[in-house]
């Protein structure tokens, strides 16, 4: 186990570190075997690929074939997510030795890829896309997405959307021997989304796969348990697919050949023959198609107003911007268990306790009525000059401010 | 817990002597004009609907179809204030038997109505959400109800799981067959929609008072009498 794998299980990347003394001295240079790529200049490929940060979600049979063949080229940042362990079965679909059975998805392929390429720093995490936070994302040039859990894929899509990221989703049929890679360039509000090609038969697995214990019902924001079927395919498939997505990763960071933005590419083993075809914006997907455009404060987010970030974003004084304070909820009003409410005004981490109530001392809670996800600026206007420092409870580290189709992302670095 | 579809056929059964029921039912909301004080409740709050225009167009639709309703049945559902700023949030009333009982009380007290806390997220169109989600009941306090969480914030739970995209209106009705007990669950063992085990249990040990009301959520309130138990 590394150092900070106590991290990766705790809802935080870890590094995976390898001590300097285990690595042999004849490891071959990172770039020995790239070829010079036709129609670019000696060295230019290489170059290029070690500049890649790359986010792979899951790593079972198509994302760990990804994340090695990614480690192999000697990208410069690996970030792998995947909340489970190898089981048994995974010997059957999965490129896995016998000693991986039983260990973290994540953490077992972060070692292997730090084995075979030193030079990338590798960061794992035991855990769900639908937790990362958008500031794990900076400076991520795609994101591969290979799981067949939907409630991750409308996560990972709307994600995407907003930080206008390349999404390259690999996926496999087995019974039909299909393997499919979907590249959507989200680059802009006219771009496809993954939800975008959702249907009648995409919306009943989201629902069948999603249960909630009605346990959490205290919680704000309850922790749903997914039940996506194994992946059934021949292993030569899920590799396939992991190769392809893997090429896919390169044409577009190199811009080799033509364009992959917003197309899916095809294999099936019946006809063998590939496939592709342009992706298309759905008008009633229900994904935001907004882009959270970067933008810079003009201070330190904890001593910025709402109302200068909204003059730091160009945008007008208006009924209609919401503000989006990480995932922390704007309680303007608390309640007890007597029913005494009180003024609170305050962001707060979702669930998290917010006090004792000042007639009775009961603990106090957010007013579902009064609490606010992403806080209206009619509900802040009052406190449209207090600085974000005062108005939350933890320093806030993004804000989102929204305007109708435009918004702006403020991140503290 | 009964399916949607049991639901459905509670509300199409005929009509007891003395029920007013609008001659469309639920046939053509979106058609359905809307009073001037309605019209005036919408408009304020879609000339502060915040979000994307896709949002904005869909939870504006939602707001006029929970008002049509309200304009299907005037007696039964009010709502006293709607926002679209980013959730859609309405506060309504609705007219429907409800059981309350203060902890150590031998006996139940039934009143008349409860002032519900709709909430109603861009989320809901994305993924499945749990059935407590959308309705908390403001008063009256402490609801007697094993779908119910206990105070300060009494949510209801409408099921384990309700499915993305669902609509406003179905939360409506479904808050309305839960509350009268019309579709309800009691079973303390199942952990799909109950959050107050002993009332699961209270209700267990008197099962000839359920339901609360055999009325339809179209019928007229003011005739309802009859049709309890």
């Amino acid at each position: 186990m590394c150092p900070s794998s106590n991290d990766a299980a705790h809802g935080r990347f870890a590094e995976m570190i390898i001590p300097a003394d285990s690595i042999p001295g004849w490891m071959p240079a990172r770039d020995a075997r790239m070829p010079v790529l036709i129609g670019t200049a000696p060295g230019e490929a290489a170059a290029a690929v070690r500049e890649l940060v790359v986010v792979v979600l899951g790593q079972g049979a198509v994302g760990r074939g990804v994340a090695i063949a990614l480690a192999r080229m000697g990208v410069a940042r690996l970030l792998l997510v995947d909340p489970a362990i190898y089981k048994p079965e995974s010997l059957l679909t999965q490129p896995i030795a016998v000693d991986d059975v039983g260990e973290h998805k994540a953490g077992s392929t972060a070692r292997f890829c730090k084995q075979i390429s030193p030079g990338t720093r590798v960061f794992y995490r035991i855990g769900r896309l639908e937790d990362l936070d958008v500031a794990d994302f900076r400076g991520v040039d795609a994101m591969v997405l290979a799981t067949d859990n939907l409630r991750a894929e409308v996560a990972a899509a709307q994600l995407a959307v907003h930080l206008e990221m390349l999404l390259i989703h690999a996926a496999v049929h087995g019974e039909s021997l299909t393997a499919q890679v979907r590249c959507f360039s989200n680059a802009g509000p006219d771009s496809p989304c993954g939800v975008c090609l959702y249907g009648a038969a995409e919306w009943s697995l989201v629902n069948r796969e999603t249960r909630f214990s009605c346990e959490a019902a205290a919680d704000a924001r309850p922790a749903a348990s997914t039940s996506s079927a194994p992946t059934s395919s021949v292993s030569a498939l899920c590799a396939l697919a992991a190769d392809l997505a893997t090429m896919q990763v390169l044409r577009g960071a190199l811009g080799l050949g033509a364009p992959v933005a917003d197309t899916m590419l095809e294999y099936n083993g019946y006809t063998h023959r590939t496939v592709i075809s342009p992706l298309l914006r759905n008008p009633n997907c229900p994904v935001e198609h907004v882009t959270w455009a970067r933008a810079s404060a003009s201070a330190p987010l904890p001593s910025c107003t709402p109302a200068r970030l909204l003059r730091d974003a160009g945008f007008e004084s208006s009924r209609r911007s919401i503000f989006q304070v990480e995932h922390m909820c704007f309680v303007a009003t608390a309640i007890c268990g007597n029913g005494h409410t009180q003024p609170f005004d305050r962001f707060v981490p979702q669930a998290a306790p917010i006090g004792r109530c000042r007639s009775c001392r009961l603990e106090l809670v957010a007013h579902p009525l009064h609490a606010h996800r992403r806080a209206p600026e009619e509900v802040l206007r009052p406190l449209l000059d207090r600085p974000l420092g005062h108005l939350c409870s933890e320093t806030p580290r993004w804000v989102v401010v929204q305007q109708g189709e435009r918004a702006a992302l403020f991140s503290q670095e | 817990m009964r399916s949607g579809h049991e639901a459905n056929e509670v509300r199409r059964r005929t009509p007891a002597k003395g029920e007013v029921r609008h001659p469309d039912g639920l046939v053509g909301l979106g058609r359905q004009r809307l009073s001037p004080r309605n019209r005036r409740l919408l408009g304020v709050a879609c000339a502060s609907a915040a979000g994307s225009s896709f949002w904005v167009r869909r939870k504006s639709a939602e707001a006029r179809e929970l008002l049509a309703l309200c304009e299907r049945a005037p007696r039964r559902l009010t709502v006293h204030q709607l926002s679209l700023g980013d959730e859609l949030k309405a506060l309504c009333e609705l007219r429907v038997p409800v059981a309350t009982r203060e902890p150590g009380d031998g006996d139940i007290e039934i009143v008349g109505g409860a002032v519900l806390g709709l909430c109603y997220p861009l989320a809901a169109l994305l993924e499945a959400q749990p059935g407590y989600a959308f309705i908390t009941i403001l008063s009256p306090q402490p609801v007697w109800h094993a779908q119910v969480s206990a105070p300060p914030v009494q949510r209801l739970c409408l099921g384990d799981t309700l499915p993305a995209g669902v609509r406003v209106k179905e939360l409506i009705l479904m808050a309305y067959a839960a509350l009268s007990m019309q579709t309800f669950q009691i079973d303390a063992a199942d952990a799909a929609g109950v959050l107050n085990v002993e009332a699961a249990r209270w209700w267990q040990h008197n099962p000839g008072r359920i339901p609360l009301s055999r009325a339809p959520f179209l019928a007229d309130p003011e005739h309802e009498q009859g049709a309890r138990r």
